[in-house]
């Protein structure tokens, strides 16, 4: 009989990642263990057995270059690797001893991961930036058109990225303040 | 000790690459150099996975380390003789920081 499947739609900001490995680990206690991320914040489990399981979600820059080497280092140090979803890897292992086991041991390794988030979303806002001054020349018209709609998606998008680029500089600054 | 030169803008080392660069005196692979620094450190140090692929992409791409071997999907590192450099400065430093570390001991048991 095949084990049963969850599909689960659940929104998490991109800077906090501590909070969706813990409801991933809340998930693995209930007996559902993840398998699979999909595109915007849909999560795939299959019923097991409660376990206590610590997730760990790493981002990798470098469009997947060398990932043998990266996958084989986290599973020789006792990680499973679950699934990838844009950059983002996806590991568990058992809970241990006292404290949980972390991928990052010191601040200067974790503040270079944020960082690594932080460029991707840097590059994006200059590029918005230009698509909003260099945007085509359309005669004025009292209706609303499909071009606003483009407009104001695209406005949309822009204060996104500054603000997400806004909240991991506030990440980064509490973990040095640690 | 104090000059100015092409090592001074890696020191001083973090913990990690720190014991990272010890445990490279002889060509390790990543899994290999965990278990090193756990045990040379009596546990005091630990290095987790994020942290140690991190530590090599810089440590290769800088040139203080050098990939040997690959067998299996793991890579086997040792020191370059850059590395061995500034592995030394840091030991020189850490001497230092020893010495004074015992002067003010004395005066607060």
């Amino acid at each position: 009989m095949n084990a049963e499947i969850k599909k689960v739609r659940k929104w998490f900001w991109v800077w906090d990642d501590d909070k969706e490995e813990a409801w991933l680990r809340k998930m693995a206690n209930d007996g559902w263990r993840l398998t699979k991320v999909g595109l915007i914040n849909s999560y795939e489990f299959e019923q097991s057995e409660s376990k206590d399981l610590i997730y760990r979600i790493d981002y990798k820059d470098g469009y997947n270059l060398k990932l043998d080497g990266y996958i084989q280092l986290f599973e020789d140090a006792g990680w499973k690797h679950i699934c990838e979803m844009s950059g983002r890897h996806y590991f568990r292992t058992p809970m241990r001893g006292e404290d949980e086991p972390e991928i990052y041991t010191d601040n200067e390794s974790k503040i270079l991961k944020y960082r690594r988030i932080l460029v991707g979303f840097y590059v994006l806002i200059p590029v918005f930036a230009l698509l909003l001054i260099n945007r085509p020349e359309v005669t004025k018209s009292p209706k609303f058109t499909i071009f606003d709609v483009y407009l104001i998606f695209i406005i949309f998008l822009e204060f996104f990225f500054i603000f997400t680029v806004y909240k991991l500089s506030k990440r980064i600054s509490q973990i040095k303040h640690l | 000790m104090s000059k100015k030169d092409e090592f001074s803008k890696y020191l001083p080392l973090s913990e990690s690459t720190y014991y990272i660069l010890l445990a490279l005196v002889e060509p390790l692979h990543g899994y290999a150099v965990m278990q090193k620094v756990e045990i040379l450190s009596n546990g005091l140090v630990t290095i987790g996975p994020g942290t140690l692929y991190g530590a090599f992409t810089i440590l290769e791409t800088e040139k203080l380390i050098t990939k040997v071997s690959e067998i299996d999907r793991r890579k086997t590192y040792s020191l370059t003789p850059k590395g061995k450099t500034i592995l030394l400065r840091q030991i020189e430093r850490v001497e230092m920081m020893l010495k004074n570390g015992v002067q003010v001991k004395n005066f607060l048991e």
